[in-house]
């Protein structure tokens, strides 16, 4: 089985970091997690690949009557120097989902841009940095009356299934005046605990943004992208409605501020020998330093390499800028490369 | 295994309840296998892949009559639609170079003759020596919805790549085009200090030490009056670039860079590297479809149609990893017979001096 090494993976939009957390304001609220109930869906949903003009057409009605409610319920999301999109999915308390590296820091000032161009003001909640998960509430306002927004609710993600029809909605390459959330179609690739992967394309500015189901429910929100335009990764929203009550209260937990994290470039795969390298992402330390497709990595430092997952908890020992020895198998031989490790960002 | 089976009829119950285990534990790892590939999409089942595709056979079946592949120099460079009977195509622009053929979907080849260009929609007008060709059904009243179905035919029974509408028709502000070149002032002329790595200018040999005496026929004296000129013209126009080297002239044809293409930097590099190659020109259009199709700067320049089989406009760039424009129908049309009356020539940087191309003039 093919894995991509998520370290290798490059990041969507650029988290800003900076200063510490201040402690977190305490809010009362409801958890809007109640999943929404599912109403009936085509068969032409239920096939592998649709097979007639009939499909087709059936795929574009469904799709068509959902873009609406899901452009407008997308949002521009400012922190600092970072921007990506998000999602409004309570119009009460005024709750936007978004990525954890789009907000970087809770209680920071937010700048939220609606669909149309309206603009509020928004303050950053809970993070889960691990699973890149981000809460934002916005700020009462004079002139928007955020009731009225459109708000859409979050799914069932336990039931989203490989070849599941999903659209895709943000600000790629960030928000552009006069150009409304763009919309994408495609379908999920695969589904991890932690993880959604579809070919819906993603690119900077559109970390945040929501991953819509055909019932017109959130599942996911955009992360990260790989080189292939079928690498296209979302958080499911079960990272949300699992910590709701965290997010809320402005905690910040999960792996270190990216940034900080150490990464190789490598994609792999077990093997009996090692993790053999599939692939190295361009530009990245692996390749920098040599390492080729097919390479097995069978050492990093005094540590045995068996497999690729346990490749990238070795590679979260060290720091960006460390320099690492790998031994590697190439063509029968074992051969020892310096890799100086970059930080993923 | 055969060793256990032996070894099972002579020994006590508990090793045969062990055995079952193992056998279970056999089983559901094969189960587990079986739905860890099943939850796995099949590239051939993604949005854009071949069975996918396969689904549009018939909403291409007369589409692709109207399409060829147009070939400059022998090398696939655009796909291009056939806009009246005896042999009139459009294709885009700024991909034409050398000698221009056309396949068509019946496998048909011709040799093109490159009648007009308009700069501003990158589009250009063909002509090939063949009658009685089945031509391409505009729908111009009204837009597709967004979300709709956008497919793009190619010569074969499926199309090449399909997608959606994802914005409702923009402007898309013109980029500045760039040779390539650090420059400095030199005697009569800008110095190039340094060519940049993967612009025009590398591309047509200009070299470090070479003095750019006039661009498209405008002479140069400065370094500001070279950046000042040529930011009038669209990434992918082609100029005539006149040079000293080694006390020689030299001339070169220049095809501009879009800047942002040339910025280092390792993240814009690898994001740029992440959906494949993009259009040379792909800024500057009046008003475009912009949709979420996963096509190459190759497939780029032929009818973009919707599930009717209309064709709602013509494919004019690859934009970007999530984004390819199309040009639609309602401005294509009226540009047939305004490059058919040769309102714009083709502009050849070789023989036509100080006259900039059509996009120079019109590019704000």
């Amino acid at each position: 089985m093919l894995r991509s090494l998520l370290t290798g993976a490059l990041f969507v939009a650029v988290g800003f970091y900076s200063s510490s957390p201040l402690p977190a304001q305490e809010i009362k609220v409801q958890k809007p997690v109640a999943v929404a109930p599912a109403t009936k869906l085509s068969e032409v949903f239920l096939k592998t690949v649709p097979d007639s003009l009939e499909d087709l057409q059936e795929i574009e009605r469904q799709v068509t009557s959902l873009t609406r409610t899901a452009i407008e319920s997308t949002v521009s999301v400012r922190v600092g120097e970072a921007q990506g999109s998000g999602v409004i999915i309570d119009n009460k308390a005024g709750y936007i989902l978004t990525a954890a590296h789009v907000i970087g820091l809770a209680q920071k000032n937010a700048t939220i841009i609606l669909h149309d161009g309206r603009t509020l003001k928004g303050r950053t909640m809970g993070l889960n940095r691990g699973l890149d998960a981000g809460l934002v509430k916005l700020v009462e306002d004079n002139d928007v009356d955020i009731s009225k927004l459109t708000a859409v609710k979050m799914g069932d993600v336990s039931t989203v299934e490989a070849g599941e029809w999903v659209l895709a909605t943000g600000h790629p390459n960030g928000y552009q005046s006069g150009r409304a959330p763009v919309v994408r179609l495609g379908r999920v690739v695969s589904r991890k605990k932690h993880l959604l992967q579809t070919d819906c394309t993603l690119i900077g500015g559109d970390s945040g943004g929501p991953l819509f189901n055909m019932q017109g429910q959130v599942v996911g929100i955009h992360s990260r992208i790989g080189p292939s335009t079928s690498w296209n990764f979302h958080i499911p929203v079960s990272a949300f409605q699992d910590d709701w009550e965290k997010l809320v209260s402005g905690d910040m937990w999960g792996a270190k501020p990216l940034g900080q994290n150490a990464v190789l470039g490598v994609n792999g795969e077990d093997t009996d020998r090692g993790c053999k390298v599939t692939g190295v992402t361009r530009g990245f330390p692996a390749e920098i330093a040599g390492l080729q497709t097919d390479d097995i990595i069978i050492q990093l430092n005094d540590e045995k390499i068996t497999g690729i997952e346990q490749l990238a908890e070795v590679v979260q020992q060290y720091k960006p800028g460390q320099t690492v020895q790998i031994t590697l198998i190439r063509a029968g031989k074992n051969m020892t490369f310096e890799v100086q490790l970059a930080a993923r960002d | 295994m055969s060793q256990d089976q032996n070894t099972r009829k002579h020994r006590a119950p508990a090793i045969r309840s062990v055995l079952s285990l193992l056998i279970i534990s056999v089983c559901i790892h094969c189960l587990s296998f079986q739905s860890e590939a099943g939850d796995q999409l099949q590239p051939s089942q993604l949005t854009s892949g071949s069975q996918m595709r396969r689904a549009f056979r018939s909403v291409v079946s007369t589409p692709r009559s109207w399409t060829v592949r147009v070939r400059s120099n022998g090398k696939e460079t655009s796909l291009g639609a056939i806009v009246e009977s005896d042999g009139w195509i459009l294709t885009k622009a700024s991909q034409l170079e050398g000698e221009v053929t056309c396949e068509l979907s019946t496998a048909e080849r011709y040799v093109a003759e490159i009648i007009g260009v308009d700069g501003k929609l990158d589009l250009a007008l063909i002509k090939i020596d063949a009658n009685n060709l089945p031509t391409v059904k505009w729908k111009s009243d009204s837009d597709p919805r967004v979300g709709q179905w956008l497919v793009t035919p190619g010569l074969s029974m499926s199309p090449v790549s399909v997608g959606v509408l994802s914005v409702a028709r923009r402007k898309i502000d013109p980029a500045p085009g760039v040779l390539g070149v650090q420059i400095d002032d030199a005697d009569g002329g800008a110095l190039v200090k340094q060519v940049m790595r993967e612009s025009g200018a590398e591309e047509a040999g200009l070299k470090a030490g070479d003095v750019i005496l006039s661009v498209a026929g405008e002479e140069i004296d400065s370094a500001r009056a070279l950046s000042n000129f040529v930011r009038k013209f669209l990434p992918g126009d082609r100029v005539l670039v006149k040079v000293l080297r080694e006390k020689e002239e030299v001339n070169a044809v220049v095809v501009l860079t879009d800047p942002q293409m040339l910025i280092y930097d390792r993240l814009r590099e690898m994001q740029k590297k992440m959906g494949g190659a993009l259009s040379r020109r792909k800024t500057g259009f009046t008003e475009v479809l912009q949709h979420d199709t996963v096509l190459r700067p190759e497939d780029c320049g032929g009818v973009i149609v919707d599930l009717q089989g209309n064709a709602i406009g013509l494919n004019i760039a690859r934009a970007g990893r999530t984004k390819s424009f199309a040009i639609p129908a309602n401005h294509v049309v009226p540009m047939i017979q305004k490059l058919k009356l040769k309102e714009y020539a083709p502009y050849n940087p070789l023989k036509d001096s100080k006259q900039h191309t059509v996009s120079a003039t019109t590019s704000s």
